[in-house]
């Protein structure tokens, strides 16, 4: 490692530090040290990706003989950060083509395990005042509103109408999943399609309806331990948590698919 | 030419003007700053709306009960002290702005214009911008604006005021020039004594929202009849009895001794009766002994001795040094005799220091009988 | 005498302001540029900026205009309410007035239920763009305007009135010529506004190439995977504003002001 390398790296660790400290997420006593007695919390880091920021939580809070730090951001970011030396112990991602790219990039230690699947759905506000029925002739003349093609949830969106031969006129694109929701939820919209995980968070402002053929548009979150993990252990520990029944439980209950 | 007859309330500013003006003539209109000066011309204008009463230009009632003619329809044009040009229009489009808003066709307002700066002797700057004159210039051209829409009332508030003593001098002139030739009912707001001289006919004066006296303005400067009047025209007045045609006791003890003025018949206006009369307009009485009266001299007349001075001046009282105020290279005194009358005196300087003249001195003041005007009332 | 230290703060200032606006035409793929600004999308972003910044401008003169005047006039507690309600929409978060027009020209909205009624949809529309940034910058239009004309004072109206001209002769002949300059500050910078508007915009009118995504809708859609387009759009909004400000510099300078005694 050059000098410049790793001066960068003792940045972005101190960097790291802070974040972590500030946001008050350390659930125990500091990672820091490896050593520590068996009796008292392992620590871990995780880097997950945003949307699984609620299931992530609560999943962290099963077990505690683990010291769980999280920290969410956008996936390439995620990566982008381990590749620069960010000390994470577990890697997960919102989507397998960032996944590749890491493991590609000699930073994951062993294959990534699919753990969810997330897919999308035709929201409509309560009421289903615009009588949609799905992606179908019931849509004419009613406002729908996806992402924009350029963010995944408009990809998934128009994937699934290819799919199904339909066309969409939505009346806007939005660049954010959360702005689809809340234009649906708040009546302004007829129609939207979110992930499923958004539309369980929204309550019951809005009705959820099944979009066929979204199981083979889903997009599937991977997770693996990192290949310089300072704590392989309670990595491998965490990764047992999220794909065993305690963690699928709390994933489904978000409104994550399991495969 | 048309009257203007004035006999309204204005509630919120305690005024109760009665006042009327000859048509053709121009009313000096003086008075303390807040008397109600502006407000008799915002009730001519229309801006201002009488509470009760009316306002009559000739026959025509432009303001009372239930009637309120808008300024715009009243034909009365005003000049203030700023001339306000439109800075957007060149000279020539100011002057042609009033027919143009009274719906002449541009050629003839343009016309109209022309003769009008012409006569004002701007001739030569109707292609300028409003911007570009001087403040002389642009008074002339305000004029020619005000004129060209054929007023039948002149409003002109303080006119002269702005500007620099030499370029009013040439705009006083003008007015007299202009105002007289078109024989348009004129009200003119002044400080001025000598404005007011040169311009009008007549003098109103304006004091606590009412109009307390008006008359011939030749006959009412040259003999005030009230402190204001006397300030303004900058003389000593002395009211006593007069107990020959030459010699006026003063209430004290004291005698002035001056040179009898007769009345003159003056033409102009009158205020009309009411409330607002305090002085009223009392024909000039002959100067009957025992009649009351007003002994009439300049502050320069006035010599201030330390001590009785020797021989028999015919006028000479005892007084009280009460204010010193220095005045350019003179020192103007204030004195008060015997019976609290005040006297003003001008000194030079070196005069002032040689005679250690301090408030509280008891001086002597003479003044020579050839100097004193005695008038009756 | 000014003392020297001053220019290490103020270069600081400088600074800060101008280099990242700099950075923007420095790195700008100027060789590019042609092809950048005139894809479907960014000519459809142009376009409709133009057209709705043209529209709201349009609306903010007919309307604040009279607004702006009447204020003017007005003195007393009430007036001073109105001016403050007037200038509210310029330092309220965009994405508050988008809410707040949501809440009311929005289908479930206090003007937008009984219009949906009626089969009148707003949101979404282009007109949803235009209410936006009528709303964000008609205040620039009236708080220039009235301040000019509270500057400028009354006694010109009042000669006016005294040479026969009626209210509306008057209005027409000697308050508007009067305030151009103003009006035409506040019409520029009622535009410069109404281009720049993203907040309530994204929030209020959703965004769709060619119906509601303006130039900054286009640029925030672009940003991350395709940043030569983005920094071109830019660079488009940087130039209007630029000349915006220097016609409004240029114009203030150009009004007469008469020394008067």
């Amino acid at each position: 490692m050059s000098r410049p390398q790793r001066a960068r790296r003792a940045i972005l660790v101190a960097a790291l530090a802070t974040a972590t400290a500030l946001a008050g997420c350390a659930a125990g006593p500091s990672p820091a040290d490896p050593a520590a007695p068996s009796d008292a919390p392992a620590p871990v880091t995780v880097f997950a990706a945003a949307s699984l920021t609620a299931a992530f939580t609560e999943i962290a809070a099963l077990d505690p003989a683990l010291a769980v730090t999280l920290s969410f951001d956008g996936s390439p970011t995620l990566v982008d950060q381990v590749a620069a030396g960010a000390p994470a112990d577990v890697l997960a991602t919102a989507d397998v083509t960032t996944m590749t790219r890491a493991r590609d990039a000699g930073l994951l230690a062993g294959e990534p395990v699919t753990f969810a699947a997330n897919t999308a759905v035709l929201i409509v506000p309560r009421g289903n005042p615009g009588a949609v029925t799905g992606l179908d002739a019931s849509l004419e003349g009613r406002r729908l509103v996806v992402c924009a093609p350029t963010v995944p949830c408009g990809a998934t969106a128009h994937a699934i109408a290819d799919a199904a031969g339909v066309t969409l006129r939505p009346v806007s694109e939005e660049q954010k999943v959360t702005d689809v929701r809340g234009k649906v939820a708040s009546g302004e919209a007829d129609a939207g399609i979110v992930f499923a995980t958004d539309a369980l968070a929204a309550g019951d402002a809005v009705e959820t309806l099944p979009l066929p053929g979204a199981a083979q548009a889903a997009t599937t979150y991977p997770i693996a331990v990192v290949h310089d993990a300072p704590h392989p252990d309670a990595a491998a520990a965490f990764v047992a948590l999220v794909t065993g029944p305690d963690g699928r439980d709390v994933l489904a209950a978000h409104g994550f698919t399991l495969p | 030419m048309t009257a203007v007859t004035v006999a309204a309330q204005v509630a919120d500013r305690s005024a109760d003007l009665h006042f009327s003006a000859e048509p053709g003539s121009i009313t000096a209109v003086v008075g303390p700053n807040g008397a109600g000066k502006s407000t008799l011309l915002q009730l001519v204008s229309g801006q201002l709306r009488p509470s009760a009463g009316e306002v009559r230009l000739g026959d025509t009632l432009v303001a009372g009960p239930g009637v309120h003619v808008p300024t715009h329809r009243r034909r009365v044009a005003v000049l203030e002290q700023r001339a306000l040009l439109f800075d957007h229009l060149d000279v020539l489009d100011n002057v042609a702005f009033g027919p143009r808003a009274r719906g002449v066709r541009p050629a003839a307002a343009r016309r109209r214009a022309r003769a009008e700066l012409d006569a004002v002797g701007c001739g030569d700057l109707a292609a300028r911008r409003a911007w570009e004159v001087s403040g002389g210039q642009a008074q002339r051209i305000a004029l020619a604006r005000a004129l060209a829409t054929d007023p039948q009332v002149v409003l002109l508030d303080e006119p002269l005021a702005a500007l620099d003593a030499s370029v009013a001098a040439a705009m006083r002139s003008l007015l007299r020039e202009r105002l007289r030739a078109e024989h348009r009912t004129t009200l003119l707001v002044t400080h001025d004594a000598l404005d007011a001289l040169a311009l009008a006919d007549a003098l109103a004066l304006v004091e606590d929202g009412r109009v307390v006296d008006a008359g011939p303005v030749v006959d009412r400067l040259t003999r005030p009849r009230g402190s204001f009047v006397a300030d303004l025209v900058d003389v000593n007045l002395l009211p006593g009895r007069l107990c020959a045609p030459d010699r006026l006791d003063l209430p004290g003890g004291d005698h002035v001794t001056g040179l009898a003025s007769g009345p003159g018949p003056h033409p102009g206006p009158h205020p009309s009766p009411g409330p607002g009369s305090q002085l009223g307009n009392a024909p000039d009485a002959a100067q009957a002994p025992g009649a009351t009266g007003f002994a009439c001299f300049a502050p320069a007349a006035v010599a201030v001795h330390a001590d009785p001075p020797g021989g028999s001046p015919r006028n000479h009282w005892a007084a009280t040094v009460a204010t010193v105020e220095p005045r350019g290279a003179l020192v103007r005194l204030r004195c008060v005799l015997a019976d609290g009358s005040p006297v003003a005196a001008d000194l030079t300087l070196a005069a002032a220091a040689e005679g250690g003249l301090a408030p509280g001195r008891r001086v002597w003041l003479v003044v020579k009988a050839a100097q004193v005007t005695l008038y009756a009332r | 005498m000014t003392p020297r230290w001053l220019y290490l703060p103020a270069a600081a200032a400088l600074a800060f302001l101008t280099v990242p606006l700099l950075g923007i035409p420095l790195r700008v793929a100027w060789a590019d540029l042609p092809a950048l600004l005139t894809t479907p999308a960014a000519l459809d972003a142009l376009g409709l900026s133009l057209v709705t910044c043209l529209a709201a401008t349009a609306v903010s003169v007919l309307l604040g205009l009279p607004l702006a005047l009447l204020l003017a006039r007005s003195d007393g507690p009430l007036a001073g309410v109105v001016r403050t309600l007037v200038t509210l929409p310029m330092v309220l978060p965009p994405v508050v007035a988008g809410l707040a027009l949501l809440i009311t020209f929005g289908r479930r909205g206090t003007v937008g239920a009984p219009l949906s009624a009626l089969g009148i949809e707003i949101g979404f529309t282009t007109l949803a763009v235009v209410l936006a940034q009528v709303f964000v910058a008609m205040p620039y239009l009236i708080t220039s305007v009235e301040g000019a004309v509270r500057t400028a004072g009354f006694a010109r109206e009042r000669v006016a009135a005294s040479l026969g001209a009626s209210p509306t002769h008057t209005l027409l002949h000697v308050t508007v010529p009067v305030t151009a300059p103003a009006l035409a500050t506040g019409t520029a910078l009622t535009f410069a506004r109404a281009l720049g508007e993203f907040g309530a915009t994204i929030t209020f009118a959703g965004a769709l190439q060619g119906v509601t995504r303006t130039l900054p809708l286009e640029i925030y859609q672009v940003r991350e995977l395709d940043t030569a387009s983005a920094l071109a759009l830019s660079l488009v909004l940087v130039a209007v504003a630029a000349v915006t400000v220097a016609l409004t510099a240029w114009l203030s300078r150009r009004t007469p002001r008469r020394g008067v005694a």
